[in-house]
């Protein structure tokens, strides 16, 4: 179609528009790129943990609703969500966000593997370490909790910034401009940064030379509940959900996670689910094989941020290991789990669990602290035509490295009863999975398993559709 | 939240997948604003296949804009037009709705967008 369309006409008064918007919203355009306040949540919760680290200003997490009565298992199940881990993150989500932002290597490959102009979403983004890994791929991120989702669209805002630094060599402006908008690039002929992320990927370009630089990072976020999304079905090209649905406590919701998760992606599009494992033997939490499935892990909230720690300097983590080693083994003990259930028969191993794992003794504790622990209770099995509102939650990619966070640095939080010294300690719900657990809900899910593995401490799956169909756009 | 994404959502509301009137989600009170993104030529011409031009269109116009073409440009057109490839690049990736609300077609249900974030979280009765 040679006379194709966007008649500069109509284009040039469409800018004109934007530009009369950009007058009038002024003051909004900025107000995007400031830390932004979060928006309300659905749970009413911890917003007095706005942005930035005032990790402390937040005390207990406030377990509002739903009365333990018993009803619905469905209905239990969501409160039991929102109490043990959706009204959790968003109370620590500033010291949480803090100790993100390394991306895990599995995750990062699947990332980089997609092409350029893909469109890709990561459910349960929360501070958003997973937007802009791949430059070329326009990801939209959600998450339930509004707290995270404010950090994350901070650094939405960060990775969009026009870059400043110049220095292609006008060689390489010139080749540059063969594909396109020339003054951008002269103005940001941006130097491929590498703090922690590999672009690996040679993408297929389309343009030329233009592939060899990274330019602009698309990305956008929102908050959303995983099993009631948004987005479009069959539209995106792939999705990502990373430490996410082991949040969420019934194998029912589980599963439905997964299914909806697959709904979003094209048919031959991929899905990457990452969760904890209950193998963990190299780790010195102590839980493996054969241990409780069903888990409350706590989160310690230092009272003062353990140290700015940014995303651009991401720690080694068997540094952090080391270092902390001591710490996190005390830190790390479980508490109570939920208890089981005898109603469904189904599912056997989220049944049960009234003892604690950990290498160390129960804390007693923390439980007591937190109001949220106080609620739910005999969520922990199934039923519930997996749905409902509540879950999907963080982001938390590697739910090692928060407990590890909690440890911090300056941390020297002792252990076993809680309460020491003053800092919050709150109760986050883990369902760890068992070897083989992820690719028998993918099936369940109705997906078939592309690939899978183990990534420390983490089982990963990357899911498509059962019936493969590729068609659409590819 | 970005006119781009807007071409992704719909209602989260089970019942409203099904239906035509879901998508695209209609602007309601849009406070829009323009950020300054450095232009990614290879994302926008491999993106441009994915977008749902009829409903770019709609989105653009509940926007304000003027109306866009019936047909979006090809590839062809992108990477021989600058100026195209810019003005495309404005609307979908810069432009972005800050405050105002976004409400279905079907059910009605509307999601308020503050701080250029939206907020897809349901009262439980409709979940």
């Amino acid at each position: 179609m040679g006379s194709h369309s966007l008649p500069s006409a109509s284009a040039a008064d469409a800018v004109a528009k934007l530009a009369a918007a950009e007058a009038l919203k002024s003051t909004a355009a900025s107000a995007a790129s400031a830390p932004g306040s979060s928006t309300e949540t659905a749970s009413g919760t911890a917003q007095g943990a706005s942005a930035a680290g005032d990790a402390g200003a937040v005390t207990v997490v406030p377990s509002s609703d739903t009365p333990a009565v018993a009803v619905d298992p469905e209905v239990e199940a969501e409160a039991y969500e929102r109490a043990n881990v959706h009204n959790v993150y968003e109370a620590i989500a500033p010291h949480f966000s803090a100790t993100r932002y390394k991306p895990w290597p599995a995750v990062a490959q699947f990332l980089h593997a997609q092409q350029p102009g893909y469109v890709g979403l990561d459910v349960g983004c929360g501070n958003g370490k997973y937007l802009g890994v791949n430059k070329n791929t326009f990801m939209v991120g959600s998450d339930r909790s509004a707290n995270l989702v404010s950090h994350a669209n901070e650094r939405v805002m960060e990775l969009q910034k026009p870059q400043q630094q110049q220095l292609l060599p006008e060689a390489e402006v010139a080749r540059a401009q063969t594909g396109g908008s020339k003054k951008e690039k002269k103005q940001k002929g941006e130097v491929p940064q590498a703090d922690g992320e590999r672009e690996s990927e040679a993408p297929n370009a389309v343009i030329g030379k233009e592939t060899v630089r990274e330019v602009a990072v698309a990305n956008d976020v929102l908050v959303a509940d995983g099993l009631s999304l948004p987005f479009r079905e069959g539209r995106a090209d792939f999705a990502i959900c990373i430490a996410v649905i082991h949040h969420m406590s019934t194998r029912a919701r589980r599963q439905e996670a997964i299914r909806q998760l697959l709904k979003c992606v094209r048919p031959g599009g991929q899905v990457m689910v990452y969760v904890w494992a209950l193998e963990q033997g190299e780790s010195r939490r102590g839980w493996d094989e054969g241990g409780e499935q069903d888990l409350l892990v706590p989160w310690v909230l230092k009272s003062q941020q353990p140290k700015p720690k940014k995303e651009k300097q991401p720690k080694p983590r068997k540094q952090k290991q080391k270092r902390q080693q001591q710490q996190m083994q005390e830190q790390e003990q479980v508490n109570t789990p939920m208890q089981q259930q005898d109603q469904s028969s189904s599912e056997p191993q989220e049944a049960i669990a009234a003892e604690s794992v950990g290498e160390k003794e129960a804390t007693p504790t923390s439980s007591s602290t937190l109001s949220s622990s106080s609620i739910p209770k005999d969520t922990s099995t199934a039923i519930g035509g997996g749905t409902g509102a509540g879950v999907t939650e963080p982001a938390s990619a590697d739910a090692d490295a928060a407990a590890a966070a909690a440890a911090g640095p300056d941390a020297k939080t002792d252990t076993g009863g809680v309460a020491a010294n003053a800092d919050p300690v709150f109760q986050r719900y883990y369902h760890l999975y068992r070897k083989g657990e992820l690719e028998e809900d993918v099936l369940a899910a109705r997906g078939a398993v592309v690939m899978s593995g183990y990534e420390r401490d983490n089982w990963w799956v990357v899911a498509t559709h059962a019936t493969n169909d590729d068609s659409v756009q590819t | 939240m970005k006119v781009m994404t807007l071409n992704f959502l719909t209602c989260a509301v089970k019942n409203c997948k099904s239906s035509n009137d879901s998508f695209p989600l209609h602007p309601k009170e849009a406070e829009l604003a323009k950020d300054d993104i450095e232009i990614n030529p290879q994302l926008l011409i491999n993106v441009l296949p994915r977008i749902d031009w009829a409903a770019l269109r709609t989105t653009s116009t509940e926007l304000g804009f003027p109306t866009l073409p019936e047909q979006p440009p090809s590839p062809e057109d992108l990477q021989s037009d600058e100026a195209l490839l810019k003005e495309l690049h404005e609307l979908l990736m810069e432009t972005q709705m800050m405050e105002g609300k976004l409400v279905c077609g079907h059910c009605g249900h509307e999601y308020a967008v503050k701080n250029g974030v939206a907020n897809f979280l349901l009262p439980s009765h409709l979940v």
